[in-house]
């Protein structure tokens, strides 16, 4: 009957939702258990979702079905899996550092390999764009000086970000320890530059929250709106 | 409880202890008090057994060898040296005890039992064997006027013919030699106090009271004494014996000169008061033998010496004025110069009177040394019969006399043709006077703590010192057992050349036991003019022999001033008050700030909420459509919408669900019209998810456009599932999708499904659709997949609040679009006219955004206005 368990769905978010809304008088034992339902229901999920995808359909159906050199192939992730299970013993967590080591190191090279050459050099390459800003200075149109502007505000404002980072300070002439003149302008102009973006953040994390209460609001309405 | 303070550390100790519990120092003397010794009175017996332990560690020792030896009556001329090991058997011990620091003389050592012998003893002494107060009787016959002089001589009880015990007076310690009852014949040896019953001194004040007495056998070992011992045995063989037991001091002898008296006879002159030594015993001597003794002893005349007086001898006075001169062989035994049996030293003449007798001082010296009077007294009175037994002598003494102790250690003459050194040594004592003749000073042996005499109270403590203070004979200091021979065979010239003895090697004992007299130059140092200079001034002033101030001392520079200020830097003096204004706020009271009343929170959180529910809520219950849709679309969402719009047709499109549940409903907002664009566009979508909630959220987004385009599973669309292993998951994907995300649990596999046709790598989908809310699922993937599509188009559908995170990805030209929120949503929608979710929010959204900037401007306004009055009444306050 999907009427039905539409309807205990729906009755279920609906009661969730207002444990979730009951927040707003601080904290509360609703509050917590609509938190903690929600905190076991995606464990309960995530393990069924991991078990069904990856241990048996990855690990241990091909273990009986796929050739031998994939089954061969198949010993080395499961002695691994089983290794870093022993995590779970402090006399045996030993075992599993090997297995931990790989995961770490694997990892981390895949990070930092990714972050060089997928966001350094592009974006250090970008913030030059030697070709758009020789054309730029020859077209006439304007929309390339638009654009040259629009890179020199850019990259104006990410000098004046990193200055404003820049805490190196000297002793001088009266004695005092403080940094140039130079660099206290700069660093003034690029505390803009991040407050700027300090709202930026804030209010996409309002936009975001607010749309999530009107989808909110919108099923309660819509589920009273069905009965 | 009474008290007794101690006397060493002056402690207060209960009156019941003997020893003080600090210090261990004795509290009580070991003797009795004893009275002080007048002159001419007698000396009383004291048991010499409790002397024992107050006795010298050599003499002890000594004491010890001598009732180990046998055949004390041995004569000596036959057991010469044997003998001489009997004798110096009591005295053995001396030369061996080195334990000690007191090494024994050698006139001392030479001397033993066998040599000294009493006239009590039984067996009948022979001349020689009696010679131990032959010596002593010689000594008297030679000095007849000491013993005329000491017509009052007491006659001790304890002085007798052979007595049992002899005694020899030194000050407060009375040395004694108990021979009561020993094996050996010997007697106890003891030291002791000077003890009225034991005193045998009865001489006046002009005299000295002969105390030494000599015991032992009678038959002292022939060839024992020195020669000139044995020489005072046969000079004075007629006479009288004189009371050995009191042999008179060098108080009745004239010293040679003034000034010339032996370092240590002048030493025990210093002992002028009773010492306080508690060590010493009062020695227990019978009375009747010390009687005897004396009697004997004063009958008896110190036998003629023959020889070569030693300079102690020469220096006592004889009766009157001179002291006793020492003549005879030294051969002779002791005793017989003890046995008073020959007349007194008036018989002796003063041209037979060795040099050192009649260097002896006067009768004024004598009544200053009254113990060397004494002595000598005794010494006249002294049996000087061979036969008769040895009075008064004590054991050493009389074995010394018995004859030469010719191996005898202990007895280290100065040279062979010096006198002996026995006789010299004791008599210098005795007499006080500084040795004839001797140009060098001798060192006598060191008897500190116990006088040789009885000294007076009287006496003078120069006297005293005079005594003590006389030199070692050099032919005691240098005469050793060997030479003792040589010693007696050069009697006879050594009389002549007794005043050019030449000074010998001083045993290391001897030296040690030496005064400080002895050792310090005597010569008057000049020091020059700067002790007779007087200082005139400084704090010296009036006093001479100040070390002049010179050049050398006086400083040559000028000293350096130090300035008093207190030197401080501009940096130190900031310091310094930031400190001490540190310190004065410390002390200063705080003023307690009252802080204003604050409202709760949660009252304007309250209000805000309800608000704000209130005004999306009645926009979306209404559904008004009041604010018009934006005009100005994104560059981004144009972007992916021309991207799109690329795509060429039945291509599949890899759909990425990584956003998460609490955030779906922007989410699904934002890519309603993305997905709808692809699926009006005929494209075939793959769903896959980097989160293990993906899989869910991308079921319910599928179910709800399902219905518009009737999109079948797996024809139109398939899921894959779930990408695990995170960024090295995506990378992996990328690299090889089909290993990647094989089979399905049943054993299905999703390549070969419609949808997937014609799909072997991440290059072969059309576009790639990412649905994310976290800025790094989208840096994760662009990096890692970016790169193997290629050419291919990736777009971003992201949150508002991911979006300042994501755009340089796409300014970068990384990302061909992006659409971010429900901004980006509506967009979307109004551009491909096709309203949907977006649309609906829009006007609750745009309501809830404008809801937001009045409160922002409300709070900003509430906060500068708060600002501006806070200052108005801070100045209020200053004033």
């Amino acid at each position: 009957m999907p009427g039905s368990s539409n309807l205990i769905a729906g009755i279920v978010s609906f009661l969730l939702t207002l444990m979730i809304f009951s927040y707003l008088l601080g904290d509360n034992p609703l509050f917590r258990v609509a938190v903690y339902v929600f905190v076991g229901v995606s464990a309960g999920y995530v393990a069924a979702v991991i078990l069904y995808q990856v241990i048996l359909a990855d690990l241990l159906v091909p273990l009986f079905t796929a050739s031998l050199i994939e089954r061969l192939l198949l010993i080395i992730p499961m002695i691994l899996s089983v290794l870093i299970m022993m995590k779970i013993s402090r006399q045996l967590s030993w075992l599993g550092s090997p297995a931990m080591a790989y995961l770490v190191g694997a990892g981390a090279a895949v990070a930092v390999g990714g972050a060089v050459l997928g966001t350094l050099f592009p974006q250090t390459l970008a913030a030059f764009n030697f070709p758009s800003f020789i054309s730029a200075i020859s077209d006439r149109t304007g929309a390339e000086a638009q654009r040259l502007a629009y890179g020199l505000v850019v990259a104006f404002g990410t000098i004046s970000t990193l200055i404003y980072f820049q805490f190196g300070a000297g002793v001088q002439q009266d004695g005092t320890v403080s940094r140039s003149r130079i660099v206290e302008i700069i660093s003034w102009v690029g505390r803009i530059f991040i407050a700027i973006t300090f709202g930026m953040l804030f209010a996409g994390l309002y936009a975001a929250a607010m749309t999530a209460l009107i989808e909110r609001l919108n099923f309660i309405i819509n589920f009273f709106g069905s009965f | 409880m009474a008290e007794i303070r101690c006397p060493m550390c002056g402690k207060s100790n209960p009156d019941s202890l003997d020893e003080c519990q600090f210090c261990q120092a004795r509290l009580k003397p070991i003797t009795a008090p004893l009275d002080p010794l007048q002159p001419g009175e007698p000396p009383t017996k004291k048991n010499t057994s409790e002397l024992e332990k107050t006795l010298p560690g050599w003499l002890r020792e000594a004491r010890k060898a001598e009732d180990d030896n046998t055949g004390f009556e041995e004569t000596p001329a036959e057991t010469g040296s044997v003998s001489k090991a009997d004798s110096t058997d009591l005295l053995g011990g001396l030369a061996d005890a080195q334990e000690e620091e007191e090494e024994v003389p050698d006139w001392l050592s030479r001397l033993s039992p066998d040599t000294v012998k009493t006239p009590d003893r039984k067996t009948p002494s022979t001349p020689k064997e009696s010679g131990s107060g032959d010596w002593l009787s010689e000594i008297r016959h030679e000095t007849p006027d000491t013993s005329e002089q000491a017509p009052t001589t007491p006659e001790p009880e304890s002085f007798e013919a052979g007595p049992e015990t002899g005694s020899i007076d030194l000050g407060e310690s009375t040395f004694r030699v108990d021979d009561s009852a020993d094996e050996s014949g010997f007697g106890s040896f003891s030291f002791g106090k000077a003890d009225e019953e034991d005193n045998q001194i009865q001489a006046d004040d002009s005299e000295v009271q002969p105390f030494i007495t000599f015991d032992g056998d009678g038959s002292t070992a022939e060839g024992e004494l020195p020669s000139w011992l044995s020489n005072f045995a046969e000079g004075n063989s007629d006479q009288e014996p004189s009371e050995s037991t009191e042999p008179e001091t060098a108080d009745t002898s004239e010293p040679q000169a003034e000034g010339e008296l032996p370092n240590w006879l002048s030493g025990f002159s210093a002992d002028e008061n009773p010492a306080q030594d508690t060590a010493l015993e009062t020695p227990a001597a019978p009375e009747e033998p010390l009687k005897e003794e004396t009697q004997k002893a004063e009958e008896s005349q110190v036998p003629a010496f023959e020889g070569e007086l030693p300079d102690w001898l020469s220096t006592l006075p004889s009766d009157g004025e001179q002291g006793q001169s020492f003549t005879g062989d030294a051969e002779e035994p002791v005793q017989q110069a003890a046995t008073p049996s020959e007349p007194g030293p008036e018989a002796v003449s003063k041209e037979e009177s060795p040099e050192w007798l009649a260097n002896l001082p006067s009768e004024s010296k004598a009544t200053e040394l009254p113990n060397v009077r004494a002595f000598t007294d005794s010494l006249k009175k002294m049996p000087t019969d061979e036969s008769s037994p040895d009075v008064g002598l004590p054991n050493w003494l009389g074995d010394e006399s018995a004859g030469e102790p010719e191996g005898s250690d202990a007895v280290q003459p100065a040279a062979p043709e010096s006198e002996p050194p026995v006789e010299s040594e004791l008599l210098d004592r005795l007499t006080a006077s500084p040795a004839a003749g001797d140009g060098a000073a001798q060192e006598p042996p060191d008897i500190t703590g116990t006088p040789f005499f009885v000294e007076e109270k009287a006496s003078s403590d120069e006297d005293v010192e005079a005594i003590f203070s006389m030199d070692m004979p050099d032919w005691l200091s240098s005469l050793g057992p060997g030479d003792q021979e040589q010693s007696q065979a050069s009697d006879d010239s050594a009389g002549e050349s007794d005043e050019s003895l030449v000074p010998g090697d001083l045993p290391g004992w001897v030296k040690a036991m030496r005064p400080v007299e002895a050792v310090v130059d005597k010569a008057p140092v000049d020091s020059g003019e700067s002790d007779r200079k007087v200082e005139h001034k400084g704090p010296l002033a009036g006093l001479s022999g100040i070390l002049p101030a010179g050049s050398a001392s006086a400083p040559t520079h000028k000293t350096q001033t130090y300035a008093i200020k207190l030197q401080v830097s501009d940096a130190q003096q900031v310091n310094a008050s930031l400190l001490e204004r540190l310190l004065a706020s410390e002390a200063k009271p705080r003023s307690l700030s009252t802080s204003a009343y604050v409202m709760p929170q949660r009252f304007l959180r309250w209000a805000i909420a309800v608000l704000l529910i209130l005004v999306i809520g009645v926009t979306t219950f209404a559904g008004t459509s009041v604010v018009p849709l934006p005009n100005l679309y994104p560059n981004e969402t144009l972007a992916a919408i021309k991207a799109i719009n690329d795509l060429a047709a039945d291509g599949t499109v890899l759909l990425v669900f990584d956003y998460n549940p609490g955030l779906s409903g922007e989410m699904e907002a934002a890519a309603t019209p993305v997905v709808d664009h692809l699926m009006l566009k005929g494209m075939k979508l793959a769903a896959l998810s980097s989160v293990p909630t993906g899989p869910a959220l991308t079921e319910r987004f599928m179910r709800s456009l399902q219905d518009s385009y009737d999109f079948q599973p797996d024809q139109q669309y398939v899921e894959l599932g779930y990408l695990p292993g995170g960024s090295a998951g995506v990378l992996g994907f990328a690299s090889n999708p089909l290993v990647t995300i094989g089979q399905t649990i049943s054993g299905t596999n999703l390549w070969a499904s419609p949808a997937l046709e014609n799909i072997k790598s991440l290059g072969d989908f059309s576009a790639l659709v990412l649905l994310t809310d976290e800025p790094e699922i989208a840096r994760t993937w662009i990096e890692q997949a970016k790169p193997k599509l290629g050419s291919r188009p990736l777009i971003l559908v992201v949150s508002a609040q991911a979006e300042p995170m994501v755009r340089p990805y796409y300014e970068s030209g990384q990302v061909q679009g992006m659409v971010t929120g429900l901004m980006g949503g509506v967009s979307y929608e109004k551009v491909n006219a096709r309203p949907g979710l977006s649309t609906r929010y829009w006007d609750a959204f745009s309501f809830g955004i404008f809801f937001a900037e009045l409160m922002i401007v409300a709070g900003g306004l509430w906060s500068l206005i708060s600002a501006w009055l806070a200052r108005r009444t801070q100045p209020a306050e200053k004033e």
